[in-house]
């Protein structure tokens, strides 16, 4: 079997050489059942050199007191909760954390409205338990009760997704560290280095409040958008590499300006003032977040590589901007047409922006 | 041979202070040599007496030019407030030593002096942070310094790092060489007078200076303090607050958090859990559920944070992300509401009166004298003012009982300025004195020597707080009546940034009538209002959006709130002299009496206006109130219709026939039993009436005139029943 064959490798696969490589200089205490220190772990995540010299890529780009804040989390008995807005880099984080303190990210459950409780404790082979009754082999565990049994991390992929009552089933897994099989009379204890490590965001509709019993079992660890035009610059650029490099996308030019006008019109329309801080902006409905500027800019490079545009054409780049700013027609045009011509329309250096986003406006009227 | 020992430390580092003090019960010396302005000595007696409590600062200052002045602050954790108290309780002389600052005013601006050793050209401490990987050079002295359980001879280390950083010149800005040219003749006299054991405790960075007394030489130290000028200096002790020790507030020898600092000084053991569960407590009192269990979560969480920044024990970096991640579940907002509890504390502290008086006093004692106010200083009981503000006099003491007041200290309160018989010239103030008033003045000298200046610092600190928006109008206002258009930028701009967002009817109806009144005031007084009028512009449309919409369906009492602001409001617009404002007014008012379920009150007010404004026809007068006064759907709509329509007076039902007609059939087809529930409201309604205006209803009433306007033929009995009835009323 070769790694060719699948489209995205886990991420312990992935850096399975900077894993072993800091497992092998790591003397430092590691917790039971963590593969690597507390320390290293931060360092595999944020990046940087090992003592060794041997280099680590940087996986979070965002502050780095936030990843020590989520591993010193995973040190004590409580659960840590990463939340904020999409395209933070919550689940990016939170499986490149998993790979690092159990070498396993793969132990998920993905929270939606049809979450059920056997997703979070245990179903039943049914065959099985007609068959033979109620016992241990007809028991089919959980992630999160295998990841107890192995002393692993297990990550619950947008907590508040879950309904409510599915939710609380966490409770005494948090609290008591087991968790009890009335059926069979027993229960299945958890081993030093289980823990959870659950995403959640903040701005969607339609999500489940945490009830406050289970908040408070979590420490909750905000991932902020990324601070400053230059930071959110670098993450895109990487992403943006990596997709290409994955998609195969043929080689073309999107040049660093455009992608840096792009991401401040989209820093700008999401701040709701512009990037000096002078003008009050108004701000669409949508999200606008770093993941959905690295689509734009994904898409208009699909865009120009496929369809026939004009060289150096800045209509791709409009269309991407527009596009993934304009998700409530009533609201957003007017919101947007004031910003072009009141913000955009000044640049100096813009204007084939400007044009090109008014020419797309105007035609699809 | 005399032993001397450099003591360097930070000041206000409460690791240093609990370094000095072991160190000096090893040591046992005889005499402690403390780096502050040696001609403040006097200072150390107030503490001897325990007449100060800290955090207090010693003030010194020149009283013929009070621009020259220094603050020294303590507070329980600075190593040199621990100094003085070791050295009082031990019964040693303690002395200051370093350069006086009669001289010191003449060597260099007064900045240079008080930002002691941050002031340098080169940042060694960055320097010496980088290398050790730290981002702020605060924290790396907090680490390796302050929080080490390390043992006394941590001095000693120091002082070799400072050597280090100096370099063996020890070269330095002029003023610094200047000062440890005195502070090594200081020891040199006190080696003279046969101590055996000097203690020298002084920032670390000039300890490099002193270690070495033959080289330079003290003919050579002579030659370098030789013609420096002295200058007259005035001591004294002036109470201090954390916030103002706290690095944040631009005090640059400041440390982040006093706070902390006081728990780390306190008991360093338990300074986690003490912060920690003070913390718990502050987030309770605001309604947040925290339990127990988190605060010994969120103390773990700290140490566990700790330990993965290599740190020996948690900082304040550590203590507020793990509030933030355990107890307010990453929610900032909540958070930044105790930023300021949490990292300074609320401390301020106090100075007996035993102790001699600051320059702040002594400018207001002036001023008054000036204005010949100061015979009524300090008397009891109201006095009232007239001022004429055509007369200078009046005029600079209306402008000094402003300038008080935007202090907070209230001794004179104006009687409603804008609402005054004699006109704008005229100004009326009651004055009454509370011995309060020292202490204020004593602790707004932190904001500066003269009472413009200490005005202007503190309203521009306010101004950087949470401001009530509503306020901030009248605070404009006083500004310029206080005669200090420096301050209408801060406070326009204030307004600006809250104004954009606020949605709050009631605080814009609140800000706009002062504002209107500065742009008045400020045109006469010819001061720029271009801003003012901005504010106007852009905050009046948004209200006149919003207020029609947001006088429906609201309760009694916040109707009454309403009518109180609208009536303001509508006095003010009338003073603006632009059409376009008016008959957006207009418009406004148009619309509140047109829209759906207004409460009563308010719309027979706003048709009072429209009536005033001359904006209604007769006609559409009358179908509007007797379309009102038929109003089903709330029993008690009517009554509070007409006590809006009749406010303020009763020259309506005076002149207006016609309606005194409407209002008498509407009392007509009441039942008895509607007239007796509705009576309390109405006879409200009625109250404000004048006697005059009574007695003219009366005439008309029985004189007849009433009878022939009527139309109507109805039965004597019962109109004898209704006139009974108007007349209980109109009692």
């Amino acid at each position: 079997m070769t790694l060719q064959k699948f489209i995205r490798e886990l991420a312990e696969e992935q850096y399975a050489d900077e894993l072993s490589a800091l497992q092998k200089e790591d003397k430092n205490p590691k917790p039971d059942n963590w593969k690597l220190s507390p320390g290293m772990v931060c360092l595999y995540v944020l990046g940087g050199t090992t003592t060794n010299g041997v280099k680590i890529e940087p996986k979070y780009f965002g502050e780095r007191r936030l990843v020590e804040l989520a591993v010193a989390t995973l040190l004590t008995d409580r659960a840590l909760l990463l939340i904020g807005v999409p395209g933070t880099a919550k689940t990016w984080l939170s499986e490149h954390l998993a790979a690092a303190v159990s070498g396993d990210s793969s132990r998920v459950v993905q929270g939606t409205s049809g979450t059920g409780e056997d997703a979070i404790r245990y179903g039943w082979n049914y065959a099985k338990l007609l068959q033979e009754g109620p016992s241990v082999k007809a028991l089919i565990p959980s992630p999160v009760m295998r990841a107890m049994e192995q002393g692993h991390l297990v990550r619950i992929e947008e907590l508040t997704r879950i309904p409510s009552d599915i939710q609380d089933a966490l409770i005494t897994i948090l609290s008591e560290k087991n968790l009890p099989v009335p059926e069979l009379d027993i229960f299945i204890r958890a081993l030093n280095g289980f823990n959870v490590i659950a995403t959640a965001n903040d701005r969607d509709k339609g999500v489940h409040e945490l009830s406050s019993a289970l908040q408070r079992r979590f420490n909750v660890v905000r991932l902020p958008l990324p601070a400053s035009l230059e930071e959110e610059l670098k993450i895109v650029t990487y992403r943006i590499g990596q997709i290409a490099a994955e998609k195969k996308l043929p080689p073309q030019e999107i040049g660093i300006e455009e992608i840096k006008k792009l991401i401040t019109v989209f820093r700008e329309l999401r701040s709701g003032q512009s990037e000096d801080g002078d003008l009050k902006i108004k701000s669409p409905t949508a999200t606008l977040s770093t993941a959905e500027a690295i689509s734009a800019i994904n898409n208009s490079m699909v865009l120009s590589a496929y369809f026939d545009y004009q060289k150096n054409s800045l209509k791709p780049l409009a269309e991407s901007i527009l596009s993934a700013s304009i998700k409530d027609p009533a609201h957003d045009i007017p919101v947007l047409e004031e910003y072009l011509d009141t913000i955009l329309k000044r640049k100096k250096g813009w204007s084939k922006l400007y044009e090109a986003c008014k020419e797309i406006m105007h035609g699809s009227h | 041979m005399a032993v001397i020992k450099l003591y360097g430390i930070r000041h206000h580092g409460a690791g240093s202070s609990r370094n000095l003090l072991a160190a000096l019960h090893e040591s046992d010396p005889d005499i402690l040599l403390v780096e502050c302005p040696a001609d403040a000595e006097s200072c150390i007696h107030y503490v001897g007496l325990n007449l100060v409590e800290p955090p207090a600062a010693i003030m010194i200052y020149n009283p013929q030019n009070l621009n020259q002045y220094a603050y020294y602050p303590f507070t329980i954790f600075s190593p040199e407030w621990q100094a003085l108290q070791y050295g009082i309780k031990k019964m040693i002389p303690v002395r200051f030593f370093d350069l006086p600052q009669n001289q010191s005013f003449l060597i260099s601006d007064q900045t240079a002096i008080t930002k002691r050793e941050k002031g340098l050209t080169r940042d060694p401490f960055g320097h010496m942070a980088e290398i050790a990987g730290f981002d702020d050079p605060e924290r790396w002295w907090e680490e390796y310094v302050e929080q080490q359980k390390t043992a006394p001879q941590i001095f000693e280390t120091i002082l070799e790092l400072m050597q280090e950083l100096r370099g063996s010149d020890i070269s330095d800005k002029k003023s610094n060489l200047i000062r440890e040219a005195y502070m090594r003749g200081q020891i040199r006299k006190a080696i003279k007078e046969g101590f055996d054991k000097i203690a020298v405790v002084c920032g670390a960075w000039h300890t490099p200076a002193l270690v070495n007394l033959k080289n330079p030489t003290s003919s050579e130290d002579a030659k370098v303090l030789r013609g420096l000028k002295k200058t007259t200096a005035v001591y004294t002790w002036i109470p201090w607050s954390y916030s103002r020790i706290a690095r944040h507030t631009g005090y640059s020898s400041g440390v982040i958090s006093p706070y902390w600092y006081e728990a780390l000084f306190t008991d360093q053991t338990t300074a986690v859990a003490r912060w920690m569960s003070r913390a718990s407590g502050f987030l309770q009192e605001l309604g947040h559920p925290v339990s127990p269990a988190q605060t010994i979560d969120s103390s773990r969480l700290a140490e566990n944070l700790a330990y993965i920044r290599k740190k020996s024990m948690p900082g304040i970096n550590e203590l507020f992300d793990a509030v933030t991640t355990v107890q307010v579940g990453g929610n900032m907002e909540v958070l930044e509401q105790l930023k300021i509890k949490l990292l300074e504390g609320e401390k301020i502290g106090s100075v007996s009166d035993q102790v001699p008086t600051v320059p702040l006093l002594k400018d207001l004692e002036d001023q008054l004298r000036k204005v010949k106010l100061y015979r009524d200083w300090k008397k009891h009981g109201v006095i009232e003012k007239h001022f004429d503000l055509r007369k200078k006099t009046h005029l600079e003491s209306s402008r000094l009982l402003y300038r008080m007041s935007l202090l907070g200290i209230t001794w004179g309160v104006p009687r409603d300025p804008e609402n005054n018989p004699l006109g704008t010239f005229h100004e009326f103030w009651d004055l009454q004195w509370y011995p309060e008033y020292e202490l204020q003045i004593i602790e707004a000298s932190m904001w500066g020597n003269t009472v413009e200046e200490a005005a202007c610092q503190y309203i521009e600190h306010q101004l950087k707080k949470e401001a009530h928006f509503g306020q901030l109008g009248h605070l404009l206002y006083r500004a310029l009546h206080a005669n200090l258009p420096f301050l209408v930028a801060p406070i326009c701009k204030k307004i600006n940034e809250l104004g954009n967002l606020t949605e709050d009817v009631l605080a814009l109806m609140e800000i706009i009538p002062p504002l209107v009144w500065s742009l008045r005031y400020g045109n006469t007084a010819q001061f720029d209002t271009t801003g003012i009028k901005q504010l106007i512009d852009q905050l009046y449309p948004r209200l006149c959006i919003l207020l029609p919409g947001q006088t429906t369906h609201i309760s009694d009492e916040v109707a009454s709130t309403f009518l109180a602001s609208i009536n303001q409001l509508h006095q003010a617009i009338q003073l603006l002299d632009d059409i376009n404002f008016h008959d957006r007014w207009i418009q406004t008012i148009r619309q509140i009496v047109i829209i759906g379920p207004t409460n009563g009150l308010i719309k027979g007010n706003c048709i009072r206006l429209l009536l005033i404004w001359k904006a209604i026809e007769e006609d559409e007068l009358f179908r509007l109130v007797r379309y009102n006064l038929s109003s089903l759907y709330d029993p008690f709509y009517p009554c509070y219709f007409l006590e809006g329509l009749l406010h303020g007076g009763g020259w309506l039902v005076i002149h207006k026939p016609a309606l005194r007609q409407i209002i008498d059939q509407w009392l007509l087809i009441l039942s008895e039993e509607e007239f007796t529930s509705y009576l309390p409201i109405l006879r409200r309604a009625f109250s404000t009436f004048s006697v005059e205006e009574k007695e003219a209803i009366y005439d008309r009433l029985f004189s007849g005139r009433f009878m022939e306007e009527r139309t109507i033929t109805i039965n004597q009995k019962r109109r004898e029943l209704v006139l009974q009835g108007v007349k209980q009323l109109l009692d």
